[in-house]
């Protein structure tokens, strides 16, 4: 990990990790976002993943819920 | 995630960023919740039985039929969840006729489906292919609708409905991987 991670309280996963947390979730328990542009996001999103592009991001961080944690890509 | 979408190696949906979502405000009831769903698990039943009729694969069309036949186990236990939440003494006839609805699981229709897969009556990878893409469409549907909603108890309808796709989707992924082998 490196040390901006640690401080951040954010873990990277590789696609693989990213699968099976995402099977082992509970449907609800977790926040899925797409920060890509939304041209991106319809060539291909992983299934219920929320748009959200990064140049929105700071207007809309009071949609998404602090309660639960956030798989972003 | 590492990589991002391009290093994703599960199903990816194509859904347009409001695809379907005008099904829902967002400030539904359960009931009304319940309704809405009931309505998309009928005409996605109306669809798979008649692809199951329309096909010339027998693996494929027993996979559109066991499809069809969960459709029909959902709209059961939909029913029931009604019937539960609301106590009222409604007839299911009547139910029915209000959600009524051509719009399928991933908030397209039937035509549209079909008019993006004109192949698939005689090819079985194409026909399953088209069931993947319609459940993974459906899967997002449910996903980002339940998002939306604010009504905790309505929004685990569609939580619930999003669990049984990915059941589906395995199942296809096993039949297709097993024509796949055989073809």
């Amino acid at each position: 990990m490196k040390f901006a991670e640690f401080l951040s309280r954010v873990k990277t996963m590789d696609a693989d990790e990213a699968r099976r947390w995402l099977d082992e979730k509970p449907e609800g328990s977790y926040t899925l976002l797409d920060v890509r542009e939304p041209e991106e996001y319809e060539e291909g999103h992983i299934p219920g993943a929320v748009l959200m592009p990064l140049s929105e991001l700071p207007d809309r961080l009071s949609e998404i819920d602090p309660q639960k944690p956030v798989l972003t890509y | 995630m590492k990589g991002g979408i391009d290093a994703w190696n599960g199903l990816v949906s194509r859904a347009e960023v409001d695809q379907g979502m005008f099904l829902i405000e967002g400030d539904e009831r359960p009931e009304e919740v319940i309704a809405l769903a009931y309505g998309l698990e009928a005409a996605t039943y109306r669809f798979y039985q008649d692809l199951a009729e329309r096909g010339s694969d027998r693996d494929v069309t027993d996979a559109f039929r066991r499809l069809a036949q969960d459709e029909i186990r959902h709209q059961e236990s939909l029913w029931e969840k009604y019937r539960t939440i609301t106590g009222d003494g409604k007839t299911r006839e009547a139910f029915e006729a209000e959600t009524v609805t051509k719009t399928l699981e991933n908030g397209k229709t039937a035509d549209q489906i079909l008019a993006e897969y004109p192949e698939w009556i005689d090819h079985p990878r194409e026909a399953l292919e088209l069931a993947m893409s319609l459940e993974t469409d459906s899967l997002d549907l449910y996903l980002r609708v339940a998002q939306k909603i604010r009504h905790k108890e309505a929004a685990s309808v569609f939580h619930d409905l999003a669990g049984e796709e990915k059941v589906h989707l395995k199942g296809l992924g096993q039949v297709l991987r097993q024509k796949l082998r055989s073809l």
